[in-house]
């Protein structure tokens, strides 16, 4: 085998493997995007990037300071909501807490 | 540098000068990574790596359409899991790389561990990111969710396989094949890794969906994956020396042939996407804030409606398997967040932005609302106008008191002050002797006999309400000059526009004591079917009655209906020469032009109220126009973000926030609703202790 050849094989074994940095890199820029969860400063979340959205965080800072007070909302008198806060209580009486975040 | 910032970088990987706001690193590094990806392997692999490029997003988009009623994994995660597949190859490839040739061609070697390794590592991505949100996301999925992360990480392992690994196939040929990431390899067809990573994936998504069942977590779970290693077992097998020709062409017939495996994917697809649906179909309650159209007239964007339909799907999902197996922890969290964030959009508590496109004509600015199709006209005079009284400026073209030409029995002490529809004086009742609040209407409206009429109209409703909280008429009538009049009692005290411009905000006792007065003076007045449609501070007067301070009076009953036609009734208040900031106080109704009922009462109440509490209206805007549209389409901040110090905040928030409801039909049913929850929280404040 030539110099040339060899070159060649070893580029086209090599050549797989560079692009796929590439798409390492893109994983690792895409994960990135959704990574508030360790750096996050509140604590009643799940830890999970998408339950950062402040929709969710609304929503579990609304069940949390409900849960605290003891005190079911007066107005709130739906069906749904009485699913949210026995979801909720059930979640806080499990055995297994819920994870802080190290901010 | 502080924790935001320190967030922000630690997201963005920092910023690049570019352009008014900048380029983040992240994007470069993504952009540039897909780049460098794709231009390597189609430099390297030309036509073919760019066909099976389409080929593999040409499979994914059809998935994608055919699971649209089903998926909630975003796009973004699946752009992750195809990067990832491919960025695994690469891996795969430098092991491949590290390992003597000798082992890797070992046909038994190869059979045994690095065909299932091989398979199994087309689905790290998907193991990955099911493990990285397993206390939320994980939850929230379909089996057609997880079918779709295998296939996009399939897609992104093959199409660098396809181009490079099998392009060095002596006896492979390239030619189109029928079925989209389908690969031909030692001559033959066979199936592609995203179909292959599909099917493993998706048996896995089935099992994970119905893991209370144990038979379906023992064999459907696994199922795929053992399939895909056979596949491609199959494929090995073929090549070895030795090899029975029995089991080549058994292996042939069941596995290796491409179109049987890709009947069995669209088998597979076909029953994930109808356990997804009997699940969304039949896991949920059939309550009215977890319906996907109960709403009809819901002031959503298209994409906040599909954002809510993938978190309603989310719940289904979870839920489904919350109540078969009520264990705590991660699940029921995720539970009770999404089923408290559908409540919350349906209770409409999440702030909505709506498009608003207009153009001026001679009538004055047009405003188009895109979601309801509805537009407002704003007159010319009304555009850019400051939100700022114009009593003063009304000041000046009172009409002397001389010319009013009133009954003799009534003398005019002082003069009069603009506000409201008319211009009060202070007076005389020469008869009895007490001291009277005589109205006249403004001038500008005694030419018109419509509004005189209406003006009595209303005069008449007024003097039939009775209460010791709503200004009393004494008597009324119109003069030989055509100006209409009220005579009143006389108020000595401060409004609550005074009181709130001074004090900024109340305490939570005196704000219950003062509207739960307020509040039983408008439910008798809509008992008397009369709506007041201009309840705001200047109209709610704090008198001092015997040793009770803050014993309310509502003054302008009625008034507030001397529209000048059907129509511009919106307008009224700005039209009359009424201070424009009334529109802080008006009702998405009202803003609206339609016609009202009690609950648009409510609505001003509430935001009163807000302003009470917060110290601030619900919405500020530098036109009428903006203002009007705020109204209908925005909710205000919570109250505690302006007020930290509020008390009984859970208390008072959600009352708040119901008279404040865009939609009638979401408010109290009832000014006397209203009164009876306020008079309630009353009694919770006594008892705590609040003042």
């Amino acid at each position: 085998m030539d110099i040339g050849s060899a070159t060649f094989s070893i580029y086209r074994q090599l050549l797989p493997i560079l692009a796929s940095a590439g798409a390492g890199l893109s994983t690792l820029a895409l994960l990135a995007g959704t990574a508030k969860l360790k750096r996050s400063k509140s604590s009643a979340l799940p830890a999970d990037p998408e339950a950062r959205q402040p929709k969710y965080v609304l929503a579990a800072k609304q069940l949390l300071e409900q849960y605290e007070e003891h005190n079911p909302p007066p107005m709130e008198t739906q069906s749904a909501i009485h699913l949210a806060i026995t979801a909720f209580e059930q979640n806080r009486a499990a055995s297994t807490p819920i994870k802080k975040s190290k901010s | 540098m502080s924790q935001d910032s320190q967030l922000e970088r630690s997201i963005t990987w920092g910023m690049i000068p570019f352009g008014s706001s900048g380029l983040q690193v992240r994007h470069l590094a993504l952009w540039l990574g897909v780049g460098i990806w794709a231009a390597l392997t189609l430099v390297g692999t030309q036509l073919q790596g760019f066909i099976c490029l389409s080929l593999n997003i040409f499979f994914l988009a059809l998935i994608l359409l055919a699971t649209w009623a089903t998926r909630t994994i975003s796009l973004t995660k699946m752009a992750t899991s195809f990067c990832a597949g491919g960025f695994i190859l690469g891996v795969i490839s430098l092991l491949i790389m590290s390992v003597p040739p000798e082992l890797t061609n070992d046909p038994l070697l190869r059979t045994l561990a690095i065909v299932p390794i091989e398979e199994s590592c087309k689905l790290l991505p998907v193991f990955f990111l099911l493990w990285r949100g397993r206390r939320f996301s994980t939850w929230t999925l379909g089996a057609t969710d997880i079918l779709l992360l295998g296939a996009a990480s399939g897609a992104g392992f093959a199409f660098a396989q396809d181009a490079y690994v099998h392009q060095s196939d002596p006896v492979r040929q390239f030619f189109f094949v029928l079925i989209p990431a389908a690969e031909i390899v030692s001559g033959r067809l066979s199936c592609g890794g995203a179909i292959l990573s599909s099917l493993a994936a998706g048996t896995f998504g089935l099992g994970l969906l119905f893991a209370h069942r144990r038979a379906m977590k023992l064999f459907v779970l696994p199922l795929g994956l053992i399939l895909a290693i056979l596949d491609h077992f199959g494929l090995d097998y073929a090549q070895m020396p030795g090899a029975a020709p029995w089991l080549v062409a058994t292996l042939n017939f069941v596995t290796v042939n491409g179109y049987l495996a890709a009947a069995i994917f669209v088998l597979l697809l076909l029953a994930c996407i109808g356990a997804d649906l009997y699940v969304l179909a039949s896991s949920l309650p059939k309550l009215k804030e977890l319906k996907y159209f109960s709403r009809k007239d819901r002031r959503e964007s298209i994409d906040k409606l599909w954002d809510s339909s993938l978190d309603l799907r989310k719940l289904s999902f979870a839920f489904f398997r919350w109540r078969r197996k009520p264990i705590g922890g991660d699940l029921s969290l995720t539970v009770a967040i999404l089923a408290k964030r559908l409540v919350n959009r349906y209770n409409a508590l999440e702030p909505t932005s709506v498009t608003v496109t207009g153009g001026m004509s001679s009538a004055g600015l047009k405003v188009n609302f895109a979601d309801t199709g509805k537009s407002i006209v704003i007159a010319p005079e009304n555009l850019d106008q400051p939100l700022l009284s114009r009593s003063k400026e009304l000041a000046g073209q009172l009409p002397v008191a001389a010319q009013l030409n009133l009954p003799e029995r009534y003398h005019i002490l002082q003069d009069g002050s603009a506000g409201g529809m008319g211009i009060v004086y202070k007076g005389k009742d020469t008869t009895t002797g007490a001291e009277v609040a005589i109205k006249v209407m403004h001038p500008q409206h005694s030419a018109s006999k419509t509004h005189i009429q209406r003006f009595l109209l209303e005069a008449r409703a007024s003097s039939t309400l009775q209460h010791p909280h709503i200004v009393s008429l004494s008597d009324f009538g119109i003069t030989d000059r055509s100006v209409a009049w009220l005579v009143m009692e006389w108020l000595e005290g401060k409004d609550l526009e005074q009181i709130l411009k001074r004090e900024r905000t109340i305490k939570l006792a005196r704000f219950l004591k003062i509207f739960s007065q307020t509040a039983s003076a408008l439910a008798h007045s809509h008992s008397k079917g009369i709506i007041h449609r201009d309840v705001k501070p200047s109209n709610i007067i704090l008198i001092r009655k015997g040793e009770e301070d803050d014993f309310v009076k509502i003054v302008d009953f009625g008034l507030a209906k001397m529209a000048p036609k059907d129509g511009e009734e919106n307008f009224h208040l700005t039209l009359t020469g009424d201070t424009v900031g009334s529109p802080m106080f008006m009702s998405p109704e009202q803003c609206g032009g339609k016609n009202l009922d009690r609950r648009s009462d409510i609505y001003s109440l509430g935001c009163v109220m807000y302003s009470a509490l917060t110290g601030k209206p619900p919405f500020t805007a530098e036109s009428a126009g903006q203002l009007f549209y705020k109204q209908m389409y925005e909710m205000p901040p919570r109250p505690t973000s302006l007020n930290p110090t509020l008390e009984m905040a859970k208390t008072i928030e959600p009352l708040l926030f119901k008279a404040l409801q865009k939609e009638p039909g979401k408010r109290f049913n009832s000014m006397e609703e209203l009164y009876l929850e306020l008079t309630r929280i009353g009694g919770l404040v006594s008892s705590s202790g609040f003042r």
